[in-house]
């Protein structure tokens, strides 16, 4: 129950939330490349969020056992590429385009990768939200006894 | 007289403990609102402290209630309704996240007022 523990929470998720549209700007980008350094089209990335645990060292002290159980935020586990098979298209004009003229194209919706930035985009306005309440509880702390 | 007055003291600490645990708490919610089978965790405090005054313990000082009985505890899975096993309801969250604030503002502004009086009565009512 530290005095920035929930400003470090929010911070957190805000760091996480910034990640996760960095790598959805990185999908839009990419949405047509064919060309990669290991000679397949772009993968879609995704980043995997997970909940951050309470370090060990916080149950060992028998104090803190209750206190601290309140989480410490989220933390990215990585991120992963999108399995799922490339979009085929009919295109013998291109130069990456097989016998058959069929181009292989990112696996990339971009319809998905728009709604995806905007849930990013509330979650870190949700956090932003989050953090001037702690901010403005731990400023009217101040005001005890005064 | 004065132990009285410091008891009721005590109990708006503990309430302010609480809030600022749940404040805590409610980040934590807000910060995993994406995070695949997370469940959301509330803070229990209010219950306990009913009980506490409804048995009367807490005007005779006997009340055992201190800011760690403040319970954490996690909502059961069952009241999941989204597929990635999350159960955190960003509007819910974000409407007690506001009413934990103003609890927090309310409290504050009780202690200071329970302050005033102690001061009013050094002062000797001038």
């Amino acid at each position: 129950m530290g005095l920035f523990n929930s400003f470090n929470i929010s911070a957190s998720a805000l760091s996480a939330q910034r990640l996760r549209m960095d790598i959805i700007s990185q999908n839009i980008a990419n949405v047509n490349t064919t060309r990669t350094q290991d000679g397949t089209p772009y993968r879609r990335k995704t980043v995997l969020f997970q909940e951050k645990e309470v370090p060990f060292s916080h149950y060992l002290s028998r104090e803190s056992r209750e206190k601290y159980l309140s989480g410490s935020g989220v933390r990215v586990a990585g991120i992963v590429e999108d399995t799922s098979p490339f979009k085929e298209v009919y295109d013998p004009s291109h130069p990456d385009a097989d016998e058959n003229g069929i181009v292989r194209m990112p696996n990339v919706e971009i319809i998905t990768e728009m709604v995806n930035m905007i849930s990013a985009t509330r979650a870190y306005e949700a956090n932003v939200t989050a953090l001037n309440s702690s901010k403005s509880m731990a400023l009217k702390a101040l005001e005890i006894g005064r | 007289m004065l132990s009285k007055l410091l008891f009721n003291r005590s109990n708006i600490e503990h309430a302010l403990d609480a809030a600022w645990l749940r404040n805590e708490v409610i980040s934590h919610n807000i910060a995993n609102v994406d995070t695949p089978n997370y469940k959301r965790k509330t803070v229990q405090f209010e219950q306990l402290l009913t009980s506490e005054m409804k048995s009367g313990k807490i005007s005779h000082g006997a009340s055992k209630l201190t800011s760690r009985n403040i319970r954490i505890v996690e909502d059961p899975s069952s009241s999941s309704y989204r597929s990635d096993g999350n159960n955190v309801d960003i509007e819910n969250e974000m409407a007690l996240l506001a009413a934990n604030s103003i609890r927090y503002n309310t409290l504050v502004q009780k202690i200071n007022g329970e302050f005033q009086k102690l001061k009013n009565v050094i002062r000797g009512g001038r």
